[in-house]
């Protein structure tokens, strides 16, 4: 396990960065993400100089995107999207100026605040209303949500996202709990797992995503029946081969030994897995020369890889990685901090409340 | 991020490929810049289509752009003959086309094809099921292609009799391929209920997939779609119906009744409600708004006598 080459390789992500050399990649927040989580599951954050963790989190900062209050309700879909409510993180490189088409993303969302909290953020700055308020105008009538407000396809890997944006920001007042939770049983599958959405193959990510949801939202015991959740638990151990497939019949792929793997860690059965044939797995996909892990072996290593390779040792604490959080992807030293956060708001609103009631009994 | 081989170079090439990826580089952010522009002013025509065909081609995951050609393609449709837009359509299919042929897992594009057969005057269902069988062709796992496939079905006249024959054939030819267990799974059930249940398929039909199946597994014992569809189909079958549970409450005057095998609120209104031997006048409800259902609820009168008693004897007596 050549722990320092990864180290090496996930910060030499973070220093390009800034400089737009990845134009094509239209989820530069995504790719921060991996390489900042990969740093603290890697138990190397302070690889990172404090002046640079400020700039990452200024740069995270100018990504969000806040719109004004419509005041009617209806939203119309061709639009310049200042004039309407929802923001989150915008996926746009843009350091200067704010693109007037400035749209933003789900997915950026979870992981622009995933990202501050590893970095030790207190989300001060993060306009959570409308935030929330964004990601509920996501949703659909029929549960599940669109990555972005101007239109995109909709599945479990939003859910998902919804689920730790609400999770991070502790309300899920904005998500309509109980039409998400249909959907994403509307989506399981003739052999117990669960596809991207109704009528959907079964597949490694859209379970975990799933899993992770229900998990999130705290139903997922209420929701599956017992004999559910053991066919559940029967297609994810299944898809152990020596490292984990995502379907049936596929091959082995690294983020799977991930997403397989924290559905199981989620499901309580991790301990079935055999842990020297995943780790021998993960290990053949590492790049010995560049740091990272890849998909496969013999091909080149990309960010989303070599994290979910770092986060699948992790989950069987090997080479001294930092525990991870199987529901929101982020080592429990971050959660631990998000909780703490928590705790602190939820002193300061009961002050508020107390403080108002003084007031309006004077 | 898709998987690229490692290839050795020398400093030379790798000097040459630096300078290429600079000069793509400038380009796309050329085109990208001239995008937002016409997005900005909402400028919806030919020149903007030009511009972000170019951004597409070396990035077909650019969502905010293939959204900028769905709002002109709407907007065509409110300035534009039938003609026009139908060779305006036509051209965008066949673009599609070509994104899909680099990049054939890219949600936006399936995504965006959708929205192109959905909007689009008189749509060929049928060349779109070809276009299906096509990339199947290249990769018989591609999820997405499964998926828009579905989405075809739904929309036009295919029958589901016809496309179980489609993955009849792919599992003849090879008894691996999850995903035609898997569409199959989803057709059965609409081809041939079983009368009472809905999740549940007809008994000869069962039968036959049976031995589909077992064909499956007996010719590769380690193929694992087979024993899945297997172990989904042994829960297929006819259960009896019976009673699992009945729930009287007297405060509320409610009777709550739960079933083995899932009824609609037709059928329950064919049951019997007997309270010490006397036959009483209930309307049942379901719990939720599915069409099936394990549970009802049933009110009773509150005048009525029976809750003066300490003892009710309740029979129900479902069809």
């Amino acid at each position: 396990f050549e722990r320092k080459k990864h180290i090496r390789f996930f910060t030499r992500i973070l220093q390009i960065l800034p400089s737009r050399y990845a134009i094509l990649d239209t989820s530069r927040l995504t790719v921060a993400f991996f390489a900042l989580s990969g740093l603290g599951v890697l138990d190397a954050l302070d690889a990172i100089p404090d002046k640079d963790k400020q700039e990452i989190i200024e740069w995270i900062y100018t990504l969000q995107v806040v719109g004004n209050k419509a005041k009617s309700s209806a939203f119309n879909c061709v639009f310049n999207c200042r004039d309407i409510i929802y923001f989150s993180f915008c996926y746009t490189e843009s350091m200067e100026t704010t693109n007037n088409y400035d749209c933003s993303h789900i997915a950026m969302t979870y992981t622009g605040l995933a990202s501050l909290l590893i970095l030790g953020d207190d989300l001060r700055r993060v306009n959570k209303h409308a935030c929330l308020e964004g990601i509920k105008a996501l949703q659909l009538p029929d549960g599940s949500f669109k990555s972005s407000y101007d239109g995109s396809e909709n599945d479990m890997r939003f859910i998902y996202c919804a689920c730790c944006v609400c999770t991070m920001l502790d309300d899920f007042s904005a998500i309509n709990q109980a039409t998400a939770t249909n959907f994403i049983m509307k989506s399981l599958c003739h052999d117990g797992a669960f596809g991207q959405g109704p009528g959907h193959e079964s597949h490694g990510g859209s379970t975990y995503c799933a899993c992770a949801s229900l998990q999130l939202m705290g139903r997922l015991t209420t929701t599956l029946s017992p004999k559910q959740l053991k066919r559940l638990e029967y297609w994810c151990i299944s898809r152990q081969r020596n490292g984990f497939n995502g379907r049936p019949h596929k091959d082995d792929d690294t983020c799977y030994s991930f997403w397989v793997g924290a559905s199981l860690k989620i499901l309580g059965i991790f301990d079935l897995v055999d842990f020297k044939e995943n780790e021998n797995f993960v290990l053949s996909t590492q790049d010995i020369i560049v740091g990272g892990f890849a998909k496969w072996p013999q091909i080149n290593p990309d960010a989303l890889h070599s994290y979910m390779g770092v986060c699948g040792l992790a989950l069987m604490s090997l080479h001294s990685l930092q525990p991870v959080d199987p529901t929101l992807n982020i080592s429990e030293r971050a959660r631990l901090h998000m909780q703490t956060l928590h705790e602190q708001w939820a002193v300061a609103r009961k002050h508020k409340e107390a403080v108002s009631r003084v007031r309006t009994k004077s | 991020m898709h998987g690229r081989l490692k290839v050795k170079t020398t400093a030379e090439q790798a000097e040459e490929k630096r300078k290429h990826r600079e000069k793509k580089l400038k380009l796309f952010q050329g085109a990208k810049a001239a995008a937002f522009k016409k997005i900005t002013a909402k400028e919806y025509d030919r020149e903007g289509l030009h511009i972000t065909q170019e951004i597409l081609t070396a990035n077909s995951d650019y969502y905010t752009i293939w959204n900028y050609r769905k709002n002109t393609f709407l907007h065509y449709k409110s300035t534009k003959s039938t003609e026009e837009l139908l060779e305006s359509f036509q051209a965008e299919l066949s673009f599609i086309q070509n994104c899909l042929k680099n990049n054939p897992k890219s949600y936006s594009c399936w995504n965006h094809r959708c929205f192109v057969l959905l909007t689009m005057p008189e749509p060929d269902w049928k060349k779109e099921l070809q276009l299906c069988n096509l990339f199947l062709q290249y990769d018989e796992r591609n999820f997405h292609c499964w998926d828009y496939r579905r989405f075809v079905v739904q929309h036009s006249a295919v029958l589901p009799g016809d496309e179980i024959n489609f993955t009849h054939k792919l599992i003849e030819n090879n008894f691996s391929n999850y995903s035609s267990w898997h569409h199959r799974s989803k057709l059965l059930p609409i081809q041939c209920p079983d009368l009472n249940d809905p999740n549940r398929i007809g008994e000869k039909m069962l039968l036959e997939e049976l031995e589909l199946v077992q064909n499956a597994f007996f010719t590769d014992p380690n193929d694992q779609s087979a024993w899945f569809y297997h172990r989904w189909l042994l829960g297929r079958g006819e259960t009896k119906q019976s009673i699992t549970c009945l729930h009287v409450s007297k405060p509320d005057s409610r009777l709550t009744c739960t079933l083995r095998k899932r009824v609609s609120l037709a059928q329950c209104s064919s049951m019997k409600v007997y309270v010490n031997g006397q036959q009483q006048n209930v309307t049942w409800t379901g719990v939720d708004d599915q069409k099936y259902q394990h549970a009802c609820i049933a009110s009773l009168l509150k005048s009525n006598s029976l809750w003066d008693t300490t003892r009710c004897q309740l029979s129900l007596h479902p069809r």
